[in-house]
């Protein structure tokens, strides 16, 4: 089906000049009057909050009522034989009776009670985060099902089995240093607990003897102090959030990749490359503190990780991407690409669905809890999620429309991820109208970092990675800068500066510093780490496999088995005809 | 090889230009400054290290 539409797509291309005229004077519609939508929508955004400020002043609260001991002493709840006879509407279930006694000789206190009531805020946050860090965890299947169906059917065993092994990789190298350099010195969050034996970050005194918190020394192995509950929930979200980065660049290196190169580069991007600049954004590294220490705003902003996960992820893709070369048979001599479709588009749209499902656990899981500290805002947030995903998927499928005359089905796709990338870094901080705007651009700026990449960079992406990922993530960074809206508060403060986050359009420029330093970094700083690194791991062990294996497809050269054998793959490697088997 | 390590200095050097926003004073300066180290490192990646590669590609072979 997708071989289908890709041969309409390569007649759409052909069609007679005024008809192309026609489509791209549509299309420059469509672009110039973006502009006019963004700022119309800001301009409403803008007044309905202006409009809404004036409220009425609140009554003059009333003594509260002290409680004594005798009060508490006085408390009883359902009597055992009317809980034995069921609670079918559950009105009598959890009651007074069950709030543990610190000693049950002296009976139920005000201490216990209290305790209760600081405990289960913890349980709710404890759950909520453990919660949503299952549904990242699920977020694997989704990128496994996407990249398997943009790959060809000779490589279906390996694309996935990179996917699948990402998990492993990753998650033993976070646990061995991964986690402790980038939350080792994180302590002070709340809403977990307070997190207090990640208690040491290494720092340096920079630019204006301003401390730069550059990584944590504390949770190696998890052991020691770090061998805490809280520690622990912490660890689990995290550790599905920087699998989520190294699983994007298996789709760039795709095809091509030596399953022994991929293993060690999954590994240094988990323990090294992720966590430091995981810290920087999020450990209280120096990043973060650019409000503090300069008045950049509240400092770099990255709610859920555009930036930390995505652009890391993406960037590292177009490293390897580089090093590693592009497929044979994708360019011609002249430098023009040949598409080389995937073999499954079903699949591939699967994958996008579990990813959008699993996002709601990435955005509102972000905010670590859900009681307390502002966390109700995870309503607004997981909106925020659902609206940017839906406008992408509709900008790059009007694009695609418009500009080849078919709705392509993979960069609708590939339009939904790239909202849903987009809004992950300011998913906590903008409103519904910006979520929308944000995501919609993010759905136009795919398809044209998709060509940009194959026709003029010429690294060849066999999934579009480096673009929804890398291209998308740093938009969703500098979108932070441009629509927070000022109404957050998670608790107070971010990033150790009080008030809300606000953008440019809102009237802080200075956040928009904050965020270009943060995109900067993220060219600057993680490329040429990641491209050192796997350059030596060229150089070592060699990043490729070798012609033959390529053309035959890596399943049986790389893996030993074929992911499909009962399908009879026909010709020598380029030809993608395949038949079903008897 | 040349053009590669250059394009890897030039990263780092937008890197540094986009940090050396902090000491400047006046927000839209700022941000001229910062926008100006990010785009400086983009070229890095993009043009100087990319076009390392690209003069070696494997589809300029011969065969």
């Amino acid at each position: 089906m997708n071989f289908v539409m890709r041969l309409g797509l390569s007649r759409a291309r052909n069609r007679t000049k005024k008809r192309a005229r026609g489509r791209i004077a549509v299309l420059a519609l469509v672009l110039l009057t973006s502009p006019w939508f963004v700022v119309g929508s800001l301009a409403l955004a803008q007044s309905a909050t202006t409009d809404a400020a004036p409220a009425a002043a609140p009554p003059a609260a009333a003594p509260a009522p002290m409680i004594t001991a005798a009060d508490i002493k006085a408390l009883s709840g359902p009597a055992a034989t009317d809980l034995a006879n069921g609670d079918p509407g559950g009105t009598a279930t959890g009651s007074v009776g069950d709030i543990p006694q610190a000693d049950t000789k002296a009976g139920l206190t005000l201490a216990d009670i209290v305790n209760t009531v600081g405990q289960n805020r913890i349980a709710i946050n404890f759950v909520w985060t453990l919660f949503t860090g299952y549904l990242v965890m699920f977020m694997q299947a989704g990128f496994a099902c996407v990249e398997t169906g943009l790959c060809r059917a000779k490589n279906a065993n390996h694309t996935f089995m990179m996917n699948f092994m990402v998990y492993g990789w990753g998650l033993f190298a976070y646990w061995v240093m991964g986690f402790a350099l980038q939350q080792g010195g994180s302590a002070g969050n709340t809403n977990l607990g307070g997190l207090n034996p990640l208690n040491s970050e290494f720092s340096v005194s920079f630019l204006g003897g301003k401390t730069w918190g550059l990584f944590g020394q504390r949770g190696f192995f998890l052991s020691g102090q770090s061998y805490d509950v809280g520690v622990m929930v912490m660890f689990l979200f995290q550790m599905v959030f920087m699998d989520t980065a190294t699983t994007i660049v298996t789709g760039a290196a795709a095809e091509r990749w030596k399953f022994a190169a991929f293993s060690i580069s999954t590994f240094f991007l988990g323990a090294i490359t992720y966590p430091l600049y995981g810290n920087w954004a999020w450990g209280g590294g120096w990043t973060s503190q650019l409000g503090a220490n300069y008045g950049l705003g509240h400092g770099y902003c990255d709610f859920a990780g555009s930036g930390v996960v995505h652009a890391v992820g993406g960037i590292t893709a177009l490293a390897v991407g580089m090093i590693i070369g592009p497929r044979i048979g994708k360019y011609n001599r002249d430098g023009t690409p040949n598409p080389m479709p995937g073999h499954d588009i079903t699949m591939v749209l699967l994958g996008c669905f579990i990813l959008a499902f699993g996002w709601f656990g990435f955005n509102p899981g972000s905010t670590l809890g859900a009681s307390g500290n502002g966390n109700l805002r995870i309503g607004s947030i997981a909106v925020n999620t659902m609206l940017a995903g839906c406008t992408g998927s509709i900008a790059s499928l009007l694009y695609m429309w418009i500009r080849f005359g078919k709705p392509d089905a993979s960069m609708a796709g590939n339009g939904l991820l790239a909202g849903l990338v987009a809004i992950t870094a300011p998913s906590g901080f903008v409103n519904t109208v910006g979520a929308a705007i944000i995501g919609f651009f993010a759905g136009m700026l795919v398809c044209l970092s998709v060509e940009f990449i194959e026709r003029v960079v010429r690294v060849d992406d066999p999934v579009g990675a480096i673009s929804v990922h890398g291209t998308c993530g740093l938009w969703g960074v500098i979108s932070v800068g441009l629509f927070a809206d000022g109404t957050s508060n998670y608790g107070g403060s971010w990033n150790g500066v009080d008030g809300s986050v606000k953008g440019l359009f809102y009237g802080d420029p200075s956040q928009l510093v904050a965020q270009l330093i943060g995109c900067a970094t993220l060219i600057g700083i993680v490329f040429t780490l990641s491209y050192v690194f796997n350059w030596l791991v060229d150089v070592i062990v060699g990043q490729r496999v070798g012609a033959a294996s390529e053309l035959a497809g890596l399943d049986v050269p790389e893996m030993g088995a074929l992911g499909y054998p009962e399908f009879q793959l026909a010709g020598p490697g380029l030809t993608r005809h395949v038949e079903v088997g008897d | 090889m040349t053009l590669r390590v250059l394009g890897l200095l030039v990263c780092i050097l937008g890197w540094f230009i986009a940090v050396l926003s902090v000491e400047i004073s006046g927000v839209y300066a700022q941000l001229l400054v910062a926008l100006a180290g990010f785009v400086t490192a983009g070229i890095g990646a993009l043009a100087i290290v990319n076009r390392g590669h690209l003069q070696e590609a494997i589809w300029k072979g011969k065969g």
